[in-house]
């Protein structure tokens, strides 16, 4: 069983210019991620969803609070979770198969299950035949592939997208998306997922956790009643999803009004 | 290459068109001993490589050079990566480097010759001392310029300092490190030939005091016209390596 993820009271202030502690961009969140859940975080820009991200994951500490995963507490990256970088974050001077197995490298697996791995990973992502392209040689649709699949080739057991689809067109956006939950069907992991997007947010979780800003915090958890893994056409027309689109709205648009 | 030189075609024949006025002007209204024509370089091109001379002090500048040079290259990128990652390190000696490099080194030579003497290795040091400051700096503001995103994804694969160091900072740094190695190239080679007329006579320095001494101006024109190709040759081999390291770069940058 993969491992889940328990977050216990973070609250997180950045220093502002003085060098004191600034107001704070997140005021005491505690929820816990069951293993093999996928949980949606969406919420209004700046409300601290990528400071809490990153701090799930280590990159950053939190001035108070704590989280844990299968009961130890996560104060630095490590290889059992991965994270997926908004603006996909890949390094220029390796090549796409190189950037997915830079992980591998870090964690000093051999050459030979080094390259398996990345093969596994290249047709997964439906990148084949792109192995020996540089970063600026493909579209953002395919930058972003490859960091999911950087991400995904250490089997992670917590998976971290920061707005993986941010930054790409609808259709690029959309074809991920059913690959992602394809992948995500046949190798289940924790997912922690921040969006902007509320049929994004529907489509993959089975709750979502609703940001509201200044301080950020949680002001609702929004259970999604469908069954995983979902058929994207067959749940946009739905009953439930027409509800839960319209409450996440009401919710998040009282946040924007603030 | 037919076409390539179809290409170059106009320019080749500006350049013979200046060599030309060169050598009429050279016969008609310069006096020979302001300015030798064209002619009489080849001329003197063939003499000193016919006795063997150009050669024997060809061989020997380009072996202080690469001594000094690649020595100052060697230990300039290591000391600049050092500086670059390390607070600590770039503070001590940032005004060391910065003073070294901005202080002209031929203020050096003395210093040099009381410690080193006149010989080989005073000539390597000297060629190491002019260029390994600028090499120095450039790499350490290379790694100092990367950019926060590509540490912050290295440290998201959890890798180690030395993995950072490996895989993230020297291949980012790369485009600057060569740069720097291109400016500290040019310096060494002004190293070299001081070296060589101010501490015993060698080389293409030897050369151009010799000839300069007894006023042989079309002889004084073969280490000139050496050192003008050997700077432009090293260079574009520097520019080959640069883009042979950097694949990636292409496109982006240039
Ligand atoms: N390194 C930092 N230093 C100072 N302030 C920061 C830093 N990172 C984020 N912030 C601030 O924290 C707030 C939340 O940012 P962020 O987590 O990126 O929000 P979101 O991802 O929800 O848009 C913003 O107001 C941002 O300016
Ligand atoms: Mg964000």
């Amino acid at each position: 069983m993969v491992a889940g993820l328990s977050v216990k009271r973070i609250c997180k202030a950045f220093p502002d210019a003085t060098g004191a502690m600034g107001f704070p961009v997140l005021k005491d969140i505690s929820f816990d991620a069951k293993p093999g859940e996928f949980i949606s975080l969406i919420g209004p820009s700046g409300c601290g969803k990528t400071t809490l991200l990153r701090i799930m994951h280590g990159l950053d500490t939190p001035t108070s609070g704590t989280i844990f995963s299968r009961d130890k507490k996560i104060n630095a990256p490590a290889h059992d979770r991965a994270f997926v970088f908004q603006h996909f974050n890949l390094f220029p001077w390796r090549t796409v198969a190189d950037n997915i197995g830079y992980g591998l490298e870090v964690r000093g697996d051999d050459r030979s299950a080094r390259q398996d791995v990345v093969r596994k990973m290249v047709s997964l992502v439906g990148l084949n035949g792109f192995e020996k392209h540089y970063p600026h040689e493909i579209s953002g649709g395919m930058q972003q592939r490859v960091g999911i699949a950087r991400a995904l080739s250490l089997n992670p057991d917590i998976l971290l997208m920061d707005e993986p689809f941010g930054a790409l067109d609808a259709i690029t956006r959309e074809r991920l998306q059913r690959d992602i939950a394809d992948i995500l069907a046949r190798t289940p992991k924790t997912t922690l997922f921040v969006t902007h997007n509320m049929d994004e947010a529907i489509y993959f979780s089975d709750r979502i956790l609703v940001f509201g800003t200044k301080p950020g915090r949680i002001v609702e958890e929004v259970i999604v009643p469908l069954q995983r893994p979902r058929q994207a056409d067959v749940i946009r027309g739905s009953r439930e999803f027409a509800d839960l689109r319209e409450h996440l709205w009401s919710l998040l648009s009282r946040e924007m009004d603030l | 290459m037919l076409t390539y030189w179809r290409k170059r075609l106009p320019d080749v024949t500006l350049h013979l068109g200046v060599l030309l006025l060169w050598e009429i002007a050279c016969r008609t209204v310069i006096p020979p001993m302001f300015l030798p024509p064209p002619s009489a370089i080849v001329a003197a091109f063939a003499e000193t490589s016919r006795t063997g001379e150009l050669w024997t002090q060809l061989r020997q500048t380009l072996s202080v050079l690469s001594v000094g040079f690649g020595l100052a290259a060697v230990t300039g990128v290591i000391v600049g990566v050092a500086m670059g990652t390390s607070k600590t390190l770039s503070r001590f000696l940032d005004p060391y480097v910065n003073a070294m490099n901005a202080m002209p080194t031929v203020a050096l030579v003395p210093v040099v010759i009381i410690w080193l003497g006149l010989g080989y290795e005073a000539k390597v040091f000297l060629t190491w001392l002019v260029s390994f400051f600028s090499m120095v700096i450039s790499a350490q503001t290379g790694v100092q310029n990367i950019p926060f995103s590509y540490l912050d994804t290295a440290r998201a694969f959890a890798s180690n300092r030395w993995a950072i160091i490996r895989m993230v900072v020297l291949p980012a740094a790369i485009p600057f490190i060569v740069s720097g190695i291109r400016i500290g190239l040019g310096r060494a080679l002004v190293g070299v030939v001081v070296a060589e007329m101010f501490t015993a006579l060698s080389g293409l320095g030897y050369m151009l005091t010799n000839y300069g001494n007894t006023f042989k101006i079309n002889f004084v024109f073969v280490p000139i016209v050496t050192l003008a190709i050997l700077s432009i040759v090293l260079n574009s081999c520097l520019q080959w390596a640069e883009k042979k390291l950097t694949p990636w770069n292409r496109g982006r940058n240039h």
